[in-house]
């Protein structure tokens, strides 16, 4: 099979810039074939909870590229009960260059922004989007809605893409400082971005559906969280991509049946799962669910595991589905990565909860937002005794990691855990 | 000073500190090495956040009011917060947006500032002198001169002394803290008034979300600078690119006087580009009989003497070696010794490439842009786009129908995409350079080399070795990584046919194919593709004197 996507991929890469519009239909044929075998032949490893994220996954993407007429360019911080509530597909930017690259497809699209001008420092899943949009791949969608978590590639990706399709843009700037006020800001911001919702779609907000999904929202949130406490004791078989699906589950999700579901599966999957065994590992940031090496140390394995990753857990807050503003308002502003010690202090509770033995701190390349942190996470992480990993990498572009190193590091690492282990 | 705050931002309310007494310092760091940064933050935080970090650390800085500017600004004070010594770190919200919202925002954020100074320092904020200082910030005056405009990311003494000392125009920095100027006041309450005249500014920054492009008429030139690791200015430059007029060079640094030193020759072939320099001194024109073009390149030495009919009467190649003016020395008495003439016979003499400024022996010195440019004029009219891979750099320049530059750009910060990238393959799969540049055409199955840093690639060459791959096949996949290192260079500039190639690796049969197919257009390569600096060097020799 990964000879297959391999071939692939290579031959979207050649086709890419020569002839666009057959290359969008192929990788749309690609990921329905794609989608067509998660159902028929599902990974049998893995639990309901699981198997349902990837079929789930696959069918989100699939639905954006097939109609961008519909669709609002969103970041994965962009809550989007809103958006669904009026029937406006939310397209993930970050997913849709991590399909790209699950595709083998993204090194031509980084190449394309790179040549464009872009910065070779610039963070990857941004690169791959914007390059995919130059090399007209990215179907133009309706319009933009962003918001400034959790990084400054949003400031500039999503303005530059607005403007390199004329499409009208709304950006949601979330202030650093965690209070009322601030909620009370962004809470504005979502009713202006009503306004421009209608606007551009030229129909009326029906507040029964946008309390539905905050409902919904709210159910989710709840269950993600009762999984918690198992998480702490039990091990659910799995692999590193349904941990970067749950990413998106906890995100741009919330709020839909596809994410309710999820949550009612996962925590049923939890309640029945086996005890914990293997070494436990936090994993921070996102993953590189395509390396081989990560895949191959971590995917269904007795020796360890990755209990949580704490991007799934940044936006679990209290939902009010009758203010439905102000909730979308406060998991932005009391998201766990708004502000830098707030993460590490959301690292170290994590961490605590769960039991682990040991944290990755992924630095994906480029991501100055991590990597700026990774020293300060490290340092506080393991003065509580939580041995740190601080993993250079790439979540999205080939070009910028290396399996062997990769092997050797993570490889490493545990081998030092067991040690610890050992004699502790 | 004790008690100096330090600042970085032009959106710091200077004022206000103005008005509680308390001395204020822009931060200007430059240091030479970042040992301390990259321990405590990562070594691929943005320069300019790492020279911060690394100057705090190192001087001992202990106030220091940061803007939440960006993702970096934000990482330098959770890095110094959880250092913990420091007697006053702030970082001040600045939000995206302009409006009414965002003002009052800021009006909350000058009176949480007020209290951490009162706090701090125990002093009080006396309103007028407050004033006083907003007044004097309002009235910043633009240049109404010609002039080079340097734009985008934080400036700093060493970078624009470099500048200064290679162009003639004065320089107007609109970096970071550049071009600060403020509304002026109108009367009303002083921190909501403040507010209003601090984020509505004259300038905004690129940082914006409503950034708007300005413009210059009085700009002969922009510089916009770049640093590395910053997402910002290269989506500026993108822009500037699109809606400039006068000529534009991008410049990266780091931050260090290192990377301000480096930008010697880029800064030069601007301002050739900039129209009335003129480079061999009056004196000296007069009719000529020889001329020599001595091209010092970090591998090797290239001399060309030329007569007055354009003919090449001596060359020479050697390897550079151990100085730049010993090897000019002798590359210009082998080419003289070609030509069977004597150092007096030659009239003029035109130095270029990195150690141009060091041979010693010329009347003037030109950048190697510039040269590549008129020699491979003279070798192929029809160019309109060169492509120069050397040993060091490579550089991708479009010329117009009389060989001026229009327009150039140049990597020389990583290996990848050079002859040294290719060097350092060939020494790792223990062949020459010449069976490389033939083998590279006889490959059978497609191999991709899919990493851009050096050493990621050698360890996928030394695994595809084991693997038995054919060496033909690992070859080609290496043509092709060059090849993806230029063909995208050659886009960013809008190259267009007809195409030449010079430097020494267009001598590769092999790269050249790659490049080719990449481009999907054929390339024009001169048996004097290696020659080609130092005959434009001659060239411009021959023709400054016939003027
Ligand atoms: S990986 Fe980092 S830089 Fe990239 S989008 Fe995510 S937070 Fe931003
Ligand atoms: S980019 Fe803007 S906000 Fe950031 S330091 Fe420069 S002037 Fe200040
Ligand atoms: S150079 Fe760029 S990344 Fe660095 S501090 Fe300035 S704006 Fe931020």
């Amino acid at each position: 099979m990964a000879d297959i996507i391999r071939n692939f991929g290579q031959y979207i890469c050649k086709n890419a810039l020569q002839h666009p519009a057959y290359t969008r239909k192929l990788l749309l044929a690609g990921y329905r074939a794609f989608g067509l075998r998660l159902a028929l032949a599902p990974d049998r490893r893995l639990p309901a909870s699981r198997q349902f994220s990837a079929r789930h996954i696959n069918r989100t993407v699939t639905r954006m590229l097939s109609h961008p007429e519909k669709a609002a360019l969103v970041s994965v911080f962009m809550p989007c009960e809103l958006l669904e509530a009026m029937d406006i597909v939310p397209m993930c930017a970050e997913m849709y260059s991590a399909f790209l690259c699950g595709a083998w497809a993204e090194s031509v699209f980084a190449e394309s922004a790179e040549a464009e001008g872009i910065a070779e420092t610039f963070c990857s899943y941004h690169k791959v989007l914007l390059g995919s949009a130059y090399a007209k791949i990215l179907p133009a969608p309706a319009m933009v809605v962003n918001t400034s978590l959790l990084c400054d590639a949003n400031n500039l990706t999503f303005r530059e893409l607005a403007e390199f399709y004329q499409i009208p843009q709304y950006y949601v700037d979330v202030p650093k400082d965690q209070n009322e006020e601030s909620v009370r800001y962004v809470a504005d911001q979502f009713r202006e971005l009503t306004a421009f919702l209608e606007d551009c779609t030229g129909k009326k907000l029906d507040p029964g559906r946008l309390r539905e999904n905050m409902v919904r929202s709210r159910d989710t949130v709840n269950s993600l969280l009762s999984c918690m406490e198992y998480r702490s004791s039990r091990c659910l078989p799995g692999d590193v991509t349904s941990e970067l699906y749950e990413i998106y589950l906890s995100h741009n999700a919330l709020g839909t049946k596809g994410a309710a579901k999820y949550a009612d599966l996962l925590l049923h999957d939890f309640r029945n799962a086996q005890p914990a065994k293997g070494i436990r590992l936090l994993w921070l940031h996102t993953i590189p669910q395509w390396q081989k090496p990560v895949r191959e140390l971590l995917n269904f394995s007795d020796r360890c595991q990755i209990v949580g990753c704490d991007l799934s857990f940044e936006g679990l807050v209290d939902i009010d589905p009758d203010q439905p503003y102000e909730s979308m308002a406060r998991r932005l502003v009391f998201s766990r990565w708004n502000g830098g010690q707030e993460r590490v202090d959301a690292a170290l509770e994590t961490a605590r909860a769960l039991h682990v033995d040991g944290v990755i701190c992924f630095c994906h390349w480029g991501c100055k937002q991590t990597m700026g942190l990774s020293g300060v996470l490290k340092n506080q992480l393991e003065k509580q005794g939580f041995p740190t990993l601080i993993l250079n990498g790439d979540g999205c572009d080939r070009r910028n990691a290396s399996d062997g190193q990769t092997s050797t590091r993570l490889a490493a690492f545990l081998e030092m855990i067991e040690k610890g282990k050992h004699h502790g | 000073m004790a008690d100096t705050v330090y600042y970085v931002c032009k959106y710091t309310p200077l004022e206000l500190l103005e008005g509680f007494d308390i001395p204020f310092e822009r931060l200007d760091p430059a240091p030479v090495s970042f040992e301390c940064a990259d321990s405590c933050a990562h070594p691929n935080l943005c320069g300019y956040g790492k020279a911060v970090l690394e100057e705090v650390l190192e001087k001992g800085i202990d106030s220091l009011l940061l803007v939440d500017c960006c993702d970096v600004c934000r990482r330098i004070y959770d890095v110094l917060l959880d250092r913990g010594n420091m007697k006053f770190l702030f970082l001040f919200s600045l939000p995206h947006k302009n409006g009414n919202a965002e003002v009052s925002l800021i009006e909350k954020e000058l009176r949480r500032l007020s209290e951490a100074l009162k706090d701090v320092f125990g002093r009080h904020l006396k309103e007028e002198k407050a004033f006083a200082s907003w007044h004097k910030s309002a009235q910043a005056a633009d240049l109404k001169e010609p002039h080079i405009l340097l734009t985008g990311a934080h400036g700093g003494k060493v970078l624009l002394d470099t500048i200064r000392e290679r162009i003639v125009l004065p320089v107007v920095d609109h970096t970071c803290t550049g071009n600060r100027r403020l509304l002026a006041p109108a009367g009303g309450d002083f921190y909501n008034g403040y507010a209003h005249a601090l984020l509505k500014q004259e300038h905004p920054c690129m940082r914006m979300q409503f950034r708007r492009e300005e413009s210059d008429p009085d700009a002969a030139g922009i510089i916009c600078h770049t640093v590395k690791f910053c997402d910002y200015y290269g989506f500026a430059y993108r822009h500037r690119r699109e809606n400039s007029e006068v000529p534009l060079l991008k410049i990266e640094t780091d931050s260090t006087p290192q990377s301000s030193g480096q930008l010697h020759t880029r800064l030069d072939a601007f301002h050739e580009t900039i129209p009335a320099q003129n480079s061999i001194s009056d004196g000296k024109k007069k009719t000529i009989r020889y001329a020599a073009g001595v091209d010092s390149g970090s591998a090797s030495t290239d001399a060309v003497i030329l007569d007055r009919e354009y003919h090449i009467a001596g060359s020479a190649v050697i390897p550079t070696g151990q100085g730049a003016a010993s090897g000019a020395k002798k590359a210009l008495d082998l080419a003289l010794a070609q030509a069977g003439i004597s150092l007096s016979d030659l009239d003029a003499i035109v130095t270029t490439g990195y150690g141009r400024e060091t041979v010693g022996v010329s009347d003037a010195s030109v950048t190697e842009i510039t040269c590549h440019a008129r020699g491979a004029h003279f070798l192929y009219p029809k160019a309109r786009t060169v492509i120069d891979i050397g040993g060091q750099d490579s550089k991708v320049i479009r010329i117009d129908e009389t060989g001026a530059v229009i327009n150039f750009v140049m990597n020389d910060k990583c290996a990848a995409g050079t002859g040294r990238f290719l060097d350092m393959m060939a020494r790792t799969m223990e062949l020459d350079l010449s069976s490389m540049s033939e083998m590279g055409l006889h490959w059978q199955n497609k191999v991709v080399i899919s990493s851009m840093c050096t050493v990621f690639a050698e360890s996928e060459v030394v695994s595809l070795i084991a693997r038995n791959t054919p060496a033909e096949d690992i070859i080609h996949g290496l043509n092709m990584a060059v090849a993806g290192k230029t063909v995208p260079l050659v886009h960013r500039l809008g190259g267009e046919p007809s195409y030449i190639m010079t430097g020494g690796v267009a001598h590769n049969k092999g790269v050249v194919k790659a490049l080719e197919e990449k481009l999907g257009e054929q390339i024009f390569v001169s048996d004097k593709a290696q020659l080609c600096g130092a005959l434009g060097a001659a060239l411009i020799a021959l023709e400054g004197g016939r003027k």
